[in-house]
C-alpha cells in the first residue's frame, strides 16, 4: 500500500542561490502528486532531498510517520526511477530487477518469483536474459520501473521518467503509469516539465517556480482557477490582459482594459472595484457569432486564422480594444469566420479570471 | 563539360596509390626494428645476422637456461604486478574522488596525482634518488616499487577517472535507492561498470613497470635486476642474441597485455549476457 508523506519548510541552497525555498507538501496515502516547473524551478531537488541524495539545509521529510530527513537514501525504501533509466549496464535485466532484494537478503527462489512477477508487471516477461543496452528506451524503463517497484515500496519518486522516450512511447507508459498506479496503490512523487504529463497523470499538481510551490491542486484548479498570472501562463493557452477592476451590472465585475475598449466581464472575485488587476480567458471559452446576430457579445475584428485541425485558432481585436485568441472548433454548426470580417464575441463571464497583477 | 569530367579518376587512383605507399612505409618503418628483432632471435649463430640463416631455438634454450635471465624474468613479473596491484588500490578511489568529487584544491590534487607523467623522468630519478638516498632504501626492492608505482599511478587514474567520468552518476543514485549503502553501491555497481577501464589500468600499469629502465637504473642495485636492467647491462658487456630473444619475449608481454585489454572491452556483453541471475 501507498505511504503517507509530509515536507515541512524543506529548502537548499547552493552558494548564493537558493535552489528551494521553503517547500511545504502533504501528500495523502496513493495520491499521484506531480512537481511541474521549469529547469531550475527547484523540483528535482526536491525530489532528490525526498529520495535522500541531497541533504537539505532546513526543513523536514516525514514518511509514513517516521522523520526520514537525515536517513541514507539506501533506509527509505523508496523506489526512484530517473529520466535516463539509470540501470546497471553490466548486469541482465533479471539480476538489475532483482538487485534491490540482493541488497535484504531475499533468497534466490523468492528473488528468482518476484523478480519473473515485476517483469510480468511491466509487460517484460521472458527478457530477463537481455542486456540493458539489447533493449530500446521504453523497455529499459520498464525495467527500472520494475527495479523501483519489486520490493514493494511505500512511495515512488519518478525524475522526468518519459523525457528521454519519442512522443508515441511516452503516450503508451502514460497509460502504463496511471495502470500500475492505480494497481498498487502506491505513493507517487513525479517530476515534469511537461504540463499534459502532469494534468493527465496526477491527482494533484504542485506548480513550482524559483524553488517555491506557486500553486498546489488538481488540473482543474490550475487550469480553471489559476491563482496567479504566472500559473495561467504556465498551464495551456490564455489571452491575459491588463487593467483595472470596474463593476459589471448587478454584482458583477469587469476589467477596463488600460489599452482602451469596452470592459471585459469576468467572474467575479477577491479584487475590488479600482484594483489593477490581470484578466485572464482561456481560448477555448470564447464563442464567435456574426456581427448581426441576436444575443449579447463584443464586437470584433477578425485579424488572422490558423488553421490545426481540430480547431482554428483565430486573433481577434476588440473594436477599440486589445488583442484575444479563441478557439473555434472546426464544425459545420460552428461559426466559420473569415480574415477582416467583423464579428461578436462573447463568453460566459464565469469563465474568465481576474488576477491580481 | 563531358571532357573536363572525365579528367579526376586517374588522378584519385595516382593519389590512392601515393597514400597507400606512404602509409606502408610509415609501417614498415615503425615495424622494422620489431621484426628485425623477431627474426634474428630465431637465428642459430652467435652473430646478429638478418635474415637468418637457419632456423632455431637456441637463444631461447639458454635464456631459460641462465639463472641470472631467469631471476630478472621472475622479478620483472613480480615487480610489475606488485606496482599494478598497487596503483589500482590507490589509484581508483583517488580517480572516484576527483571524477565525483566537489571540494576545495581538487583541480591542484590532481595535477599533484598527474604530475609525475608529465614531470621528465630523468628529473623524477633524480629527486627520487636523493630522496631515498637519505631513506637508505638505495637499491631495495622496495625503492623499485615505490618509484614505479609512482609512475604508474598517474596512468590509472587518467583512463578510471576518465572512465568514472562517462559513468552515468544516476546508477550509484538507483544503487543506493535500491538499498545499497555507499560501499556495497561501489563494490557492486560502480566497480563492475567500469571493469574493462579497470582492466584496461591495470594493464597499462603493469606495462609502465615491466618497460622501465630509468628509474630503474638510477634506484636499483645488484638484487634489483629486472629484465630491461639487464638487456642494458648485457648490450654492454656481452651483447649475445639472448637479448634478441628477451626481447621478444618483452614484446610478447606487452603485446598480450594489449590484448588483454582489448579482450576486456569486447567480451563483455557475450559473457555477462550468458550469466543467470
Amino acid at each position: 500500500m501507498g505511504a503517507s508523506l509530509q515536507i515541512n519548510s524543506l529548502g537548499k541552497s547552493y552558494g548564493p542561490s537558493q535552489a528551494v525555498a521553503s517547500v511545504s507538501l502533504d501528500i495523502a496515502a496513493g495520491e499521484f502528486v506531480s512537481l511541474l516547473g521549469a529547469s531550475g524551478s527547484g523540483k528535482t531537488t526536491t525530489l532528490m532531498m525526498i529520495a535522500g541524495f541531497t541533504p537539505p539545509d532546513a526543513g523536514e521529510i516525514v514518511l509514513d510517520g517516521q522523520p526520514i530527513t537525515h536517513l541514507p537514501p539506501e533506509r527509505r525504501g523508496i523506489g526512484v526511477v530517473f529520466q535516463n533509466y539509470a540501470l546497471f549496464p553490466h548486469m541482465n535485466v533479471a539480476r538489475n530487477v532483482g538487485f534491490p532484494l540482493k541488497m535484504r537478503r531475499v533468497s534466490a527462489a523468492d528473488t528468482a518469483r518476484r523478480v519473473t512477477e515485476a517483469l510480468a508487471r511491466v509487460g517484460l516477461a521472458g527478457l530477463g536474459e537481455r542486456l540493458p543496452a539489447q533493449l530500446s528506451g521504453g523497455q529499459q524503463q520498464r525495467v527500472a520501473l520494475a527495479r523501483a517497484l519489486v520490493y514493494e515500496p511505500g512511495l515512488l519518486l519518478m525524475d522526468e521518467p518519459l523525457g528521454a522516450l519519442d512522443r508515441s512511447l511516452r503516450e503508451t507508459m502514460k497509460t502504463e503509469i496511471r495502470r500500475l498506479h492505480r494497481q498498487l496503490g502506491i505513493t507517487i512523487v513525479y517530476v515534469t516539465h511537461d504540463q499534459e504529463e502532469a494534468l493527465t497523470l496526477s491527482d494533484r499538481i504542485a506548480l513550482m517556480d524559483r524553488g517555491r510551490i506557486v500553486q498546489i491542486g488538481s488540473a482543474t484548479d490550475l487550469y480553471e482557477r489559476p491563482v496567479n498570472a504566472f500559473v495561467a501562463g504556465f498551464i495551456g493557452e490564455s489571452t491575459m490582459i491588463g487593467g483595472k477592476v470596474v463593476r459589471d451590472g448587478e454584482a458583477g465585475q469587469a476589467l477596463l482594459p488600460a489599452a482602451g475598449g469596452p470592459p471585459l466581464p469576468a467572474r467575479p472575485g477577491a479584487l475590488r472595484e479600482g484594483d489593477t488587476a490581470t484578466f485572464l480567458l482561456r481560448p477555448e471559452k470564447a464563442s464567435l457569432s456574426a456581427a448581426d446576430a441576436p444575443g449579447s457579445g463584443l464586437r470584433a475584428t477578425v485579424q488572422d486564422i490558423v488553421y490545426v485541425g481540430e480547431i482554428s485558432r483565430l486573433t481577434l481585436r476588440l473594436d477599440g480594444g486589445p488583442e484575444l485568441t479563441i478557439k473555434q472548433p472546426n464544425r459545420a454548426d460552428a461559426y466559420q469566420a473569415r480574415i477582416g470580417e467583423a464579428v461578436k464575441i462573447d463568453w460566459a463571464p464565469d469563465d474568465a479570471v481576474l488576477l491580481a497583477a | 563539360m563531358s571532357l573536363s569530367s572525365a579528367a579526376p579518376p586517374p588522378r584519385i587512383n595516382a593519389g590512392r596509390s601515393a597514400l597507400w605507399l606512404l602509409a606502408g612505409l610509415t609501417m614498415l618503418f615503425l615495424l622494422a626494428p620489431i621484426a628485425v628483432i623477431i627474426f634474428v632471435s630465431f637465428n642459430d649463430t652467435t652473430l646478429f645476422s638478418f635474415p637468418p640463416s637457419r632456423w632455431s631455438l637456441r637463444w631461447y634454450h639458454a635464456l631459460w637456461e641462465s639463472r641470472a635471465w631467469r631471476e630478472a624474468g621472475w622479478f620483472s613479473l613480480w615487480l610489475a604486478s606488485l606496482v599494478a596491484l598497487a596503483s589500482l588500490l590507490i589509484g581508483v578511489p583517488a580517480a572516484y574522488g576527483l571524477a565525483k568529487g566537489r571540494f576545495r584544491g581538487r583541480r591542484l590534487a590532481e595535477a599533484l596525482l598527474i604530475s609525475p607523467m608529465v614531470v621528465p623522468v630523468i628529473v623524477l630519478a633524480l629527486g627520487l634518488y636523493m630522496l631515498f638516498s637519505k631513506l637508505g632504501l638505495i637499491g631495495t626492492p622496495t625503492s623499485l616499487f615505490l618509484a614505479h608505482t609512482l609512475l604508474a599511478l598517474p596512468v590509472v587514474i587518467v583512463i578510471v577517472g576518465a572512465a568514472f567520468r562517462r559513468l552515468d552518476g544516476s546508477i550509484e543514485l538507483a544503487a543506493r535507492s535500491c538499498g545499497a549503502s555507499f560501499p556495497r553501491a561501489f563494490w557492486h555497481i560502480v566497480l563492475p561498470a567500469v571493469r574493462p577501464a579497470l582492466i584496461s589500468a591495470g594493464a597499462f600499469a603493469f606495462l609502465t613497470s615491466f618497460d622501465e629502465v630509468v628509474l630503474t637504473l638510477f634506484l636499483g642495485g645488484p638484487r634489483t635486476t629486472t629484465l630491461p636492467k639487464k638487456i642494458w647491462e648485457s648490450v654492454k658487456f656481452e651483447l649475445d642474441p639472448s637479448l634478441t630473444a628477451v626481447s621478444t619475449i618483452l614484446i610478447i608481454v606487452s603485446i598480450a597485455a594489449l590484448l588483454l585489454v582489448e579482450l576486456a572491452r569486447r567480451s563483455r556483453i557475450q559473457r555477462q549476457a550468458k550469466e543467470a541471475p
